[in-house]
């Protein structure tokens, strides 16, 4: 016998907790689905109780069923287009008149609804916990509590689920009286065809709404809203807002939680982390501590994988006969899976700190507090950790400009972000730097990272006047209350986020140094290797930043990792590795000072490695995206170098 | 006055919401609405954006769209 089938669609506004007690009702059985052409994803998970099957589907956190943001629209057309068999709304007990607001919406539509009742604790500790008996009598539908952190709730919560799923809801509509003009004008367009909600919501969103409305629908409706605003000072969408908190207000008062509406909710933490002064102070101690741990911390953990990954070859080096086979399998696979793992614990750790700023609410007042800075080149706030999480690596730095919810400026960040100096590029500066400027070596360093600073700046200001806007970027934002992270949701969080980072990175970087070691390995016994020859064909392009084929060589190979351009250095220096003083020899040797100063200066700003730029095709959905970052590193690489070589050149 | 010109510890009210329509229909979402209470809760260094308390939540306002937001004072 085959468990019938149900679609339970999750929503809430944003910060009520619903991504938590959806990975509590799903537990590890989810994955990521693309919701119909867009950005947005939601997550869809399955759980089988009572004998029936439940699909579980996260929608975006949204305050309305309106047409302003993405989110909005695709929360609004899923439930219209593929209604699903229930919705458990999750309402934050915290914020119940702007949470219910969404639910009232709901039960216009007469969307068969179940609401869970989150954060009761929270509610409760301030003394404003509303009375679920109460609230379900007067909404005339069930109304339960619920944790995500604990399950105490779970089965109540699943049993009711399943028993409203049994039973066919025949609950009427929800009716609620807006002001008259408001009213005269839902008459008019309910005359014309229109169901009741169907005239609200057309009201609401000024006709853009998901189902057809006719010609004859259309003009009604115009006049009816230009009337509307005639009449009054307010737009449509705020006289039907006022109707909707007039009801709920109303509901409240008669549950007896309407000392909701008056205390503000304002948390001494707040005091300390906002304060105008401490709060920049606070932040930066807060992201050099977090960047000082992933980067130091992540280094034991990767030297481990290191040594490993080497060991690893060196078993596999003892045991297979010398040949091909043995170089494909050690110095192109192990060498390559080594250096997507060596990643690994970077990525895990930088997106344990990013989750539990993200789930305390840290995040937002981060933001808020460096929105100033952001929005002189056209970003937001959200920009600037991500960018600060350049400096370590690019490729967890990319992940996370998921927290930016506007897609133009998420690309604006991803775009700029391998300006950023990756700590990877480090090691050439400080090789290159310690040769040619010895005795001013950290001024060297500090002018490439203010560098690379500038021209993501500037990169960013340029793109933000040519990418067309989106008609809402305003920065209005909710600064969610304090919360412990939970434990659970950080460690599954994590665990997509690694996950992700393997599968969907790490094939691209394994196929990439593959064709690397070929190029350096064949044609055999040969005097050039493939990449030489290619060095000395590329070579003129390189003369005018006065490099030669060497440089040029490698560079070509720092683009698996930049790491590399210094390793390559010393193998077409004919230098062992070990011996760094034959190579800064052979180097000084070779290479005019006011070309090392170019070549850090390409370095710092050329194409992103192969990892990063597998990352941006991933995030922004496209090649064209990673084939624009390409391109520009390359256009500002090579200007700059060029500029740097001539000008230095002037003074050394 | 505007919603710019509160100042720590005072107690405002929301008069109106006047801007854009987008302006307007993102604070209606958020449930800012004419009547409501409103207080200064945070400043950056630069005195934009700020974050004003209103109702149970604190929303974060640059000072361009916060202008078009009027209030009057509670003395209370």
């Amino acid at each position: 016998m085959t468990s019938q089938i149900f679609t339970v669609a999750l929503l809430g506004n944003p910060n009520c907790g619903k991504t938590s007690l959806f990975n509590l009702l799903t537990g590890s059985r989810q994955r990521t689905g693309n919701m119909a052409g867009v950005t947005v994803t939601g997550r869809e998970g399955e759980r089988e109780h009572l004998g029936v099957t439940l699909r579980f589907v996260d929608l975006p956190g949204i305050y309305s069923l309106s047409h302003n943001r993405v989110e909005e629209r695709v929360a609004r057309d899923y439930l219209f287009e593929t209604p699903p068999d229930l919705v458990l709304n999750v309402v934050d007990a915290g914020n119940l008149a702007r949470n219910l607001a969404l639910t009232t919406q709901l039960l216009e539509q007469q969307l068969p609804t179940v609401i869970a009742m989150n954060m009761l604790d929270e509610a409760e500790a301030q003394g404003i916990a509303p009375d679920c008996d109460n609230l379900a009598r007067l909404l005339d539908m069930r109304v339960l509590p619920s944790d995500g952190r604990k399950p105490r709730y779970l089965d109540l919560l699943l049993d009711t689920l399943v028993e409203q799923l049994r039973k066919k809801n025949e609950a009427p509509a929800l009716e609620i009286a807006y002001e008259q003009h408001v009213e005269q004008s839902i008459g008019r367009l309910t005359d014309s065809g229109l169901n009741r909600w169907q005239a609200v919501q057309a009201l609401e969103s000024a006709g853009d709404v998901p189902f057809v409305l006719h010609a004859n629908q259309r003009e009604l409706l115009h006049n009816e809203v230009e009337q509307l605003e005639s009449y009054h000072d307010d737009s449509t969408a705020q006289l039907i807002a006022e109707g909707r908190y007039g009801y709920i207000h109303g509901l409240m008062h008669n549950s007896g939680s309407d000392h909701d509406e008056i205390s503000f909710a304002e948390h001494w933490i707040d005091s300390v982390v906002l304060n105008r002064w401490l709060g920049l102070p606070i932040f930066v101690g807060l992201l050099w501590f977090m960047f000082e741990t992933t980067f130091t911390l992540g280094a034991f953990p990767a030297d481990w994988i290191d040594a490993a990954v080497a060991q690893l070859g060196q078993w596999l080096a003892a045991g297979l006969p010398e040949g091909l086979l043995r170089d494909v399998l050690v110095d192109g696979l192990i060498a390559g899976v080594g250096g997507v793992l060596v990643f690994l614990p970077n990525v895990v750790l930088l997106f344990t700190f990013i989750a539990i700023m993200e789930q305390s609410g840290y995040m937002a007042r981060a933001a808020f507090l460096t929105d100033r800075l952001m929005s002189r080149v056209g970003l937001h706030g959200k920009a600037f950790v991500p960018l600060v999480m350049g400096f370590g690596c690019n490729v967890p730095a990319i992940m996370a400009t998921r927290t930016i919810e506007e897609p133009r400026a998420r690309l604006i960040t991803i775009l700029i972000n391998p300006f950023m100096s990756c700590s990877a590029r480090l090691p050439v500066y400080v090789l290159l730097a310690g040769i040619f400027f010895a005795d001013r070596a950290g001024t060297v360093l500090f002018g490439l990272y203010m560098l690379g600073i500038l021209m993501a700046f500037t990169v960013a200001a340029i793109l933000s006047r040519t990418i067309p806007a989106q008609h809402d970027e305003s920065f209005i934002m909710e600064l969610p209350p304090w919360r412990w992270p939970s434990l659970r949701s950080l460690a599954l969080h994590v665990r997509d986020k690694a996950g992700d980072f393997l599968s969907k990175i790490g094939g691209v970087i394994l196929v990439g140094s593959l064709l690397i070691w070929l190029l350096q390995t064949f044609p055999q016994n040969a005097d050039q290797s493939f990449l030489e020859q290619l060095g000395h064909l590329l070579a003129p392009l390189f003369a005018p930043l006065g490099l030669g084929w060497q440089e040029t060589v490698a560079l070509l190979s720092g683009f698996i990792a930049k790491e590399v351009i210094a390793a390559t250095l010393a193998v077409v220096y004919q230098a062992g590795e070990q011996d760094m003083e034959g190579l800064q020899a052979a180097l000084l040797a070779g290479l005019a000072p006011a070309a090392g100063l170019a070549l850090m200066v390409f370095t710092l700003l050329y194409m992103p490695c192969l990892a990063t730029i597998a990352v941006i095709r991933r995030e922004t959905g496209s090649w064209r995206w990673a084939m624009v970052s390409i391109l520009l590193g390359l256009v500002l690489a090579w200007g700059g170098a060029f500029l740097t070589y001539h000008i230095a050149s002037l003074f050394y | 006055m505007t919603l710019t010109d509160v100042q720590k510890k005072q107690t405002c009210r929301i008069l109106a919401i006047k801007g854009p329509d987008n302006l307007r229909q993102r604070l209606t979402a958020l449930g800012v609405l004419r009547g409501q209470m409103v207080r200064l809760s945070a400043s950056t260094l630069w005195g934009d954006p700020r974050t004003y308390a209103i109702g149970r939540q604190q929303i974060c306002l640059r000072n361009d769209d916060a202008c078009m937001v009027e209030v009057e004072l509670c003395d209370d």
